[in-house]
């Protein structure tokens, strides 16, 4: 039986579509927290945080109930997954980057406003490139996981509509294995990260 | 006129409380480790606000708590250097000069970059990553790419400057340069004031030689490493023949009249090391005290006598070698060697 790899596409366009949404948001949100002290910055934190908390069973089963009522039109409702992932790990992407920030040394950012450069110059040009391995890294495993997360949901949802059951092998194996390049990837990123001079 | 009068609170332990003129030249910084020199440079920088104060540079307000001015590091056209390395590791050389000379047009920026990469002897290394280049050369980079920017004044941390780094950048600006350092002789050489800095509060400033020569008190003596310290009171005053008597515990001496002071008062007197004599032989010249050696500590060019009643002498190798088989030691403290804390 020929396989359908429409879930395939849909997760990978869902997982790169929510990584991209949480980076750029994570990215703001860890730069300000790591280098503003204001008053809330906690409970900003803890909010921001929460997410982790929450069971993906719940974004799933929204996402799956979402797409039952809307007749499975996949295509046109797809964008509900993506904010459900973005909202997954965006955790993720908060910390990860909160605390590349952190470790990263203050000396070159503060050296940078010395000589004139706007915050925007500093964060562009001086803390991302200093940065940029332990952030990639956290997209990396936020990618992984919306992406595995997204793809089990779209599969019961497909299964549950079309009652063709058990899941097509090498549909799952490609998912699986795109993931663990993802887990790898990041591991190499942090590990560079780490160990560069 | 720059001036800096702030108070920040650092830990419920210590708290920077500074008010001082920076003039043109150099001005070091002396302190000890934790003393608030590098909390003192941020300050001024702009990394760290002050809970209180006003900082102005050639009359501009930098900071100004009670009107609620914060200009931003990047406004403050302050040069810094951090005593750690700063330059940006994934630049060339080149490009971290460029970064600071961004404000010029490109030709003009162009020229100032190779200007400056020759004169810090950096031009064979302009393509090269800061990784690659040695310790001196990363300072020397460091410092090209803070003047590059044309500081209105240059802050150094503790980076390691020496006297003829010093030299070199008083030829590239005229700007005020304020030096954190811990090292005497560097103060002495290099800068024009000093600037006595002991855990946030200032001991003392002025003319270098003046404060080295001159401490003020007894914390100023003991950051400056001046090993002779003794309590003694006032024995006799004698303001027409410019002396006073002052009597220690185990010894007394001829001094300097010291006005002020009333006979029967208890002071503290200081006398470097250097200016003590060693004597020989008798008659015993006056202000002498007959000591026995403790040790003998060798140094570069000197070596450092203790004696007994802790009293240290500094005397040159030849002069130890010459008197190292005495028996009898004496101790001459000149009167104008004496200074009354």
């Amino acid at each position: 039986m020929p396989v359908d790899w429409f879930p395939l596409w849909l997760s990978l366009r869902v997982a790169f579509c929510a990584t991209v949404i949480s980076l750029v948001l994570g990215l703001w949100l860890a730069w300000v927290l790591a280098r503003r002290s204001f008053p809330g910055r906690e409970i900003i934190q803890a909010v921001a945080t929460f997410p982790y908390a929450l069971p993906p069973l719940i974004a799933g089963t929204y996402c799956i109930l979402t797409l039952a009522h809307s007749q499975y039109e996949f295509t046109r409702n797809w964008y509900i997954g993506v904010l459900a992932g973005a909202v997954g790990v965006f955790p993720l992407m908060v910390r990860g980057s909160r605390r590349a920030f952190q470790t990263r040394n203050l000396n070159y950012e503060n050296a940078a406003r010395s000589l004139g450069a706007s915050e925007w110059r500093v964060f562009w040009r001086i803390a991302l490139p200093l940065a940029y391995e332990p952030i990639l890294a956290a997209a990396a495993i936020a990618f992984a996981r919306v992406l595995t997360e997204f793809a089990a949901v779209v599969l019961i949802a497909f299964a549950l509509t079309t009652g063709i059951s058990p899941f097509p092998v090498a549909l799952v194996s490609v998912i699986v294995i795109i993931a663990l390049g993802a887990v790898y990837v990041s591991n190499r990123l942090e590990h560079e990260g780490r160990t560069r001079p | 006129m720059t001036h800096v009068r702030i108070v920040r609170r650092v830990s419920p332990r210590f708290s920077l409380d500074v008010d001082f003129p920076i003039g043109p030249g150099s001005t070091a910084v002396y302190g000890c480790s934790g003393a608030g020199k590098s909390v003192l440079l941020e300050s001024i920088a702009g990394f760290a606000r002050p809970d209180s104060g006003r900082i102005l540079l050639d009359d501009a307000i930098l900071f100004d708590a009670a009107s609620h001015v914060q200009i931003p590091p990047r406004r403050r056209l302050c040069g810094y250097v951090s005593q750690s390395d700063s330059l940006f590791p994934y630049m060339t050389v080149r490009q971290n000069l460029v970064f600071a000379a961004r404000r010029w047009p490109r030709l003009e920026r162009h020229r100032r970059v190779t200007e400056m990469l020759d004169r810090f002897q950096l031009s064979a290394a302009a393509s090269t990553r800061p990784r690659d280049l040695d310790a001196p050369g990363r300072l020397r980079c460091s410092i090209a790419r803070a003047l590059v920017a044309e500081p209105r004044l240059l802050l150094l941390d503790e980076c390691g400057a020496d006297e003829s780094l010093l030299r070199q950048i008083r030829e590239v600006t005229q700007a005020p340069i304020l030096f954190a350092t811990a090292d005497l002789d560097l103060c002495c050489a290099a800068a024009d004031q000093l600037l006595l800095l002991d855990a946030g509060r200032i001991l003392q400033r002025g003319a270098s030689r003046d404060v080295l020569d001159r401490p003020a008190s007894l914390e100023a003596a003991r950051l400056l490493g001046v090993p002779n310290l003794f309590q003694a009171s006032v024995a006799a005053l004698d303001p027409v023949r410019n002396s006073s008597r002052l009597e220690f515990d185990h010894f007394s001496l001829t001094g300097p009249y010291i006005p002020g002071h009333l006979k029967g008062d208890r002071v503290w007197v200081a006398a470097a090391a250097e200016s003590l004599r060693l004597q020989s032989g008798s008659p015993q010249p006056p202000n002498t005290v007959a000591v026995s050696l403790v040790r003998a500590s060798h140094r570069a060019h000197s070596v450092l006598l203790e004696f007994s009643f802790g009293i240290f002498v500094t005397v040159s190798h030849e002069e130890f070698a010459r008197r190292k088989d005495n028996k009898d030691w004496q101790v001459e403290f000149p009167p104008e060697a004496l200074r009354v804390l």
